[in-house]
């Protein structure tokens, strides 16, 4: 079987951004009849290397191989065209369609005659295209009337139809099909998997690593942009999984370790009973002035739904916050960032800055009434405070009037950091994946940053991009498995736990 | 211009918990949707025959049907433009401009020409065109349709009045049998929106065009990715619209005989509260023609209820705005929260 | 551009440099000037005032009809109610979640509805000497056009250097970024909309100071030289890029160009048309796609 022509092959391909390498020459192969596992962590490559095979983004270099054909991908079409049919994670099924229409949707010229649809052939060919993912439903169902697993069926048998009328073996990829499943949907999705190698092949992407051993034939580990293992299941477990994932340590003390404080100030947060929209438990945590804590857990396990209820970003439906002591209520994210929570969003370029304004404008935004006299804004403040930061954290720009798009992520970055750093009246600094996207020296950066902050005394809660990274910078670190928090793990300087310690915590 | 739903942050929706209160399932909101508006036409109705005994009588009910015509031809275009998830302003401009063009190249008093029916199709043409130019703007240049046809709205009242010349055409009684002559005690031009209405019914149900605008309205592009040709497809349900617009100034010519530069004031309200009030949602992909002519219905209605009140007309015109307001911020309530750009 | 137009305007038609027509100039461009204004704060948000120029019929009528007994009190107290009126729409925009345009266009019928109902769709004559100090002329101009003036450079003033100018151009850029800097972007819009309805306000007192009478429709046809002249300007419907110096070019350009035309002769007849266009092929040009995955 082995013998024949990979179905898909990527060879050496590479993708640069501007400022970071997001794939760094990964090759890969793919047999008909074959299940293969993709993992790493946030930022490995994996999503990028998807973008790819779904023809979204095109490579800087390399080459992406059918049949040992070189394909140019010029989109999703066009690689659903040629095969490569992809099941999202955010589900493109549209809900106000029925199964049927879904199915045959801009393909229905052989269902038309004169333009009306025939109604019975297309409900024959979709009941069809239905029996081998195995459900058994009316087509003409209307698909926001399904549940979610239903609703991934449904896309597959699409994916599957599409890849028939390529005239060759589809190929399926999966991107975490199984994060939000449970039970018996989780077991009809596996035995559905196992009855799709039969003819075709499979990607299978997951944070799952239990699942990804069971399910695949071999399994590709990516890190930082490179493919660092190939391996096969048998005898291979989630523990060797998760260290190739991580990788080597860093030798010297990248974390700033050293910078790490044992020495408290009082409670500067006090979160109890927060529920929040993708959590399942409510949470209560606590967090002292200078104390940095880290939020881990899997894509989907609700540290992000933690960060964003305590800013006010999504709705609580229970929970309190006492900040200093006193009850705050925030409402939206202007009520926190009065009180004195800094909040850096994971999303840098849509979310943390305004990139059409000038690197000025994005600093002093957050506590603009400290550079104004009686609702007017001074000028002159605004350059000396902006100068003053500018220098402070060694922000690369030609000047401080630039617009923010001019600077590198890694630079943007550190003004959003600096718009909340800039005022006394920070007391919390809530940070998702302050340091995604970024090279190296600019991660270090960013830590350091984070540990002036807590030289300040400000409490940081802190949503690792890795985990090295949560263990290298926080004092404590609190593990959610879906919505709930299953640990909470002390990381002194003097006795960091190693990955594996919160590993068992998440999966 | 970027509406909140277009940074609308769709991600943030879990699979397992759809907006809204749990009891409104999906399907059983496309059951409110479908049946709340009859119900309130009932209602309405109900309550108007017990209030005002002039209500239920035949000549009312007449009226009504006559009244009906033009709004429900309007309605069936502009539904099919909302469920794209657009919207068409300038209903009120195409109608005057076709009416006057119509006008002029009918039987009339201004000049000589007298094309008989191919007045009436050379207006069409006319309202096509119109509604070309709005869908080829907004879907290959890109610009969003409200501001398009915004701008449209204006082109076409600038042509209707560069057509009044001296005096208002106004045309010969048969040109106007095609529009007011009597079927069972009722214009002709309400049976001929009753078709129109069928038609575009038909459209949305059974055609491949039909079901790509619904998909476009649900998720442009998902559609687009799955191969629907949506700039062809807009283009297409623009220029129908532009066409239901066209015919709407007929009619409207047909019922004055004479054109009229502010015949169409108005119109886009009742148009624009009668689709929103049958449930045809403004993010586009719910509703469809039968439930944006029962809102249709129901703006007719309440207007003939108000006029047999008594009610001052400019306050129904008020009335009407405000309809308008309050119908679109009650069907949109429950998506509310989806579409906020930060909780 | 607008050099250039004026030139060309003088060039074909030398009776444009007479006085009647910068007369006629002078009447217009306050007043398409106060309407541009709120226009502009609204669109440089990303949202859009339809209701604008009704909300200033509706502000003239009443004036007409408070000001015999009110005097100055009552063209104040019509502002104030012009700019609640603003603040509705902006609480309603952002309350319900519903596009601007689509709340504002209510707006439109309903404010012009009462205007026509107040007035019973009669013109109502105003007696300048019930607001004699706003009334009077200097130099054969209203006093209360030159106060909208001075009150226009003031706000072009205040955009630029108060706090709440510098969040509403941030919230323009970028509402969601915005947001999570701590701006409270509902109240921004709010307000936003709530100076479009004051500048509205000003725009009625302009309107019967001029023309000593009130009429119930008058002032709705300027709705869309108003949106031609921010546009024009260079002020982008995507919000966040343009300013006042730039609206004030774009209102002198469509107030040339409405006087230009008439003293060309071409029948005003065609002006919408020209607007129209006008409108969108400056949208066209200064619209950021970029900011719009998905144009509907």
């Amino acid at each position: 079987m082995n013998s024949q022509v990979p179905i898909l092959a990527v060879r050496d391909l590479v993708k640069e951004y501007p400022g970071t390498v997001a794939l760094a020459g990964v090759s890969i192969e793919l047999r008909v009849g074959e299940v293969l596992g993709l993992i790493g962590e946030n930022g490995a490559g994996k999503s990028t290397l998807l973008k790819i095979l779904t023809g979204v983004e095109a490579p800087t270099s390399g080459k992406v191989l059918i049949n040992g054909e070189i394909m140019h991908l010029r989109g999703v079409r066009d690689a659903t065209a040629k095969g490569i049919g992809m099941v999202f994670q955010e589900q493109s099924v549209i809900p106000n369609l029925t199964i049927a229409e879904n199915l045959f949707l801009g393909r229905e010229a052989a269902l038309t005659r004169f333009g009306v649809i025939r109604r019975s052939k297309r409900r024959r060919l979709a009941l069809q295209a239905l029996e081998p993912v195995g459900i058994d439903l009316d087509p003409n169902t209307v698909v926001e009337d399904l549940t979610f697993v239903q609703r991934q069926l449904i896309e597959i048998a699409k994916v599957l139809l599409i890849g028939q009328s390529s005239g060759q073996a589809p190929v399926v990829l999966l991107d975490e099909p199984t994060s939000v499943l449970e039970g018996d949907d989780l077991e009809r999705l596996i035995s559905l998997i196992e009855k799709l190698r039969q003819d075709s092949a499979v990607v299978f992407i997951s944070h799952r690593l239990d699942e990804v051993l069971r399910i695949s034939d071999r399994v590709y580990v990516l890190r930082d942009g490179e493919v660092v293992a190939e391996c096969r299941p048998e005898g291979a477990t989630e523990h060797d999984l998760h260290l190739l994932m991580v990788g080597a340590e860093h030798s010297d003390d990248y974390f700033g370790i050293e910078r790490q404080r044992s020495d408290f100030g009082p409670v500067r947060l006090r979160v109890t009973d927060l529920l929040v929209k993708g959590m399942r438990e409510p949470l209560s945590f606590e967090l002292r002035g200078g104390e940095v804590v880290a939020f881990v857990g899997t894509e989907g396990s609700g540290t992000e739904a933690v960060a964003r209820g305590v800013v006010g970003v999504s709705e609580r439906s229970s929970g309190k916050i006492v900040i200093d002591g006193a009850p705050a209520a925030i409402r939206r994210p202007s009520d926190s960032a009065k009180l004195g929570i800094g909040y850096v969003p994971s999303e840098r370029k849509t979310d943390g800055a305004l990139l059409s304004l000038s690197l000025r404008e994005n600093l002093t935004l957050a506590y603009l009434d400290e550079f104004a006299t009686s609702h007017m804004v001074s000028r002159r403040r605004e350059r000396a405070a902006t100068k003053e930061w500018v220098e402070r954290l060694s922000v690369k720009t030609p000047g401080i009037d630039v617009p923010m798009r001019s600077l590198s992520g890694g630079n943007q970055q550190k003004v959003v950091l600096a718009k909340w750093l800039l005022s006394n009246r920070l007391r919390v600094l809530v940070a998702e994946t302050p340091s995604r996207g970024l090279d190296v020296g600019a991660k270090a950066d960013v830590y350091e940053v984070i540990r002036d902050a807590a030289d300040r005394g400000v409490g940081v809660m802190l949503l690792a991009d890795t985990l090295e990274e949560a263990i290298g910078l926080a004092n404590r670190i609190i593990v959610l498995r879906d919505g709930r928090q299953t640990a909470e793990i002390e990381a002194p300087a003097s006795a960091k736990p190693v990955p594996v310690d919160l590993i068992e915590w998440m999966v | 211009m970027v509406q909140t739903d277009y940074l609308a942050d769709s991600a943030s929706a879990l699979p397992d918990s759809p907006s809204g209160a749990d009891w409104l399932t999906p399907r059983r909101r496309r059951m409110l949707a479908a049946w709340g508006p009859v119900i309130t036409l009932g209602a309405l109705v109900l309550v108007l025959t017990i209030v005002n005994s002039k209500f239920a009588t035949a000549a009312n009910i007449k009226t009504i049907a006559n009244q009906s015509a033009i709004p429900l031809v309007l309605g069936v275009g502009l539904a099919m433009v909302i469920l794209l998830g657009a919207i068409d302003l300038s209903i009120e401009g195409v109608m005057v401009a076709t009416m006057f063009s119509v006008a002029l190249m009918a039987a009339n008093n201004v000049n000589d020409l007298d094309l008989g029916v191919l007045a009436i199709i050379v207006g069409l043409a006319i309202g096509a065109a119109f509604g070309a130019v709005n869908g080829m703007v907004n879907a290959y240049l890109r610009i969003p349709s409200f501001m398009v046809t915004f701008g449209m709205w204006f082109v076409g009242i600038g042509v209707a009045q560069r057509l009044l010349g001296r005096q208002p055409p106004r045309i010969d009684l048969e040109a106007r049998n095609w529009v007011t002559v009597q079927r069972l005690g009722v214009q002709q031009m309400f049976f001929i929106a009753v078709i129109v209405v069928a038609l575009g019914f038909l459209l949305l149900r059974h055609t491949r065009l039909g079901r790509h605008i619904y998909a476009i309205g649900g998720n442009e592009e998902l559609a687009s990715q799955s191969g629907v040709h949506v700039r062809r497809v807009k283009v297409m349900v623009f220029t129908m619209a532009g066409v239901l617009s066209g015919l709407g100034g007929a009619f409207a010519l047909g019922r004055a005989g004479v054109a009229d530069v502010t015949a169409s004031q108005g119109r886009l309200f009742t148009t624009i509260a009668g689709v929103v009030l049958g449930g045809t949602l403004l993010s586009g992909g719910r509703g469809g023609v039968l439930q944006s002519s029962v809102g249709i219905i129901i703006m007719i209605v309440l207007r003939n209820g108000m006029v047999l009140a008594g009610v001052d007309p400019f306050l129904q015109d008020a009335v009407e705005g405000a309809i308008v307001v309050a119908a679109v911020i009650a069907m949109n309530w429950s998506a509310r929260a989806k579409l906020r750009v930060v909780a | 551009m607008l050099v250039a137009l004026v030139a060309g305007v003088s060039l074909l038609e030398p009776s444009f440099l007479k006085a009647a027509s910068l007369r006629t100039l002078a009447e217009q461009f306050p007043l398409i000037f106060m309407l541009s204004m709120g226009q502009m704060t609204v669109i440089l948000l990303g949202r859009i005032d339809l209701a604008n120029a009704a909300v200033t019929s509706f502000a003239a009528i009443l004036m007409a009809k408070w000001a015999p007994d009110l005097g100055t009190f009552g063209i104040v107290a019509v502002i104030a109610i012009t700019s609640g009126i603003g603040a509705l729409h902006g609480w309603l925009h952002m309350r319900a979640q519903v596009a601007s345009f689509m709340i504002t266009l209510g707006g439109l019928g309903v404010w012009s509805g009462l205007a026509l109902f107040i007035s019973e769709g009669r013109s109502l004559s105003v007696d300048p000497g019930v607001a004699s100090r706003l009334f009077d002329r200097t130099l054969g101009i209203p006093n209360a056009a030159i106060a909208a003036v001075v009150v226009a450079v003031g706000y072009a003033y205040l955009l630029a250097n108060c706090t709440f100018g510098r969040r509403l151009f941030a919230v323009g850029n970028g509402q969601r970024p915005a947001s999570l800097s701590g701006v409270n972007a509902d109240r921004i819009v709010l307000i936003g909309f709530a100076i479009s309805g004051f500048f509205s306000g000003l725009a009625g007192t302009v309107l019967i100071a001029w023309l000593e009478i009130a009429s119930p429709t008058t002032a709705n046809s300027l709705l869309l030289p108003a949106i031609a002249a921010v546009i024009l300007g260079g002020t982008a419907i995507t919000g966040g890029v343009g300013g006042v110096g730039r609206t004030l070019i774009g209102t002198l350009i469509v107030a040339v160009l409405r006087v230009g035309l008439d003293v060309a002769g071409v029948e005003t007849s065609i002006q919408p048309v020209i607007f129209g266009m006008l409108a969108i092929v400056s949208v066209a040009v200064t619209i950021d796609r970029s900011r719009l995955p998905v144009i509907k």
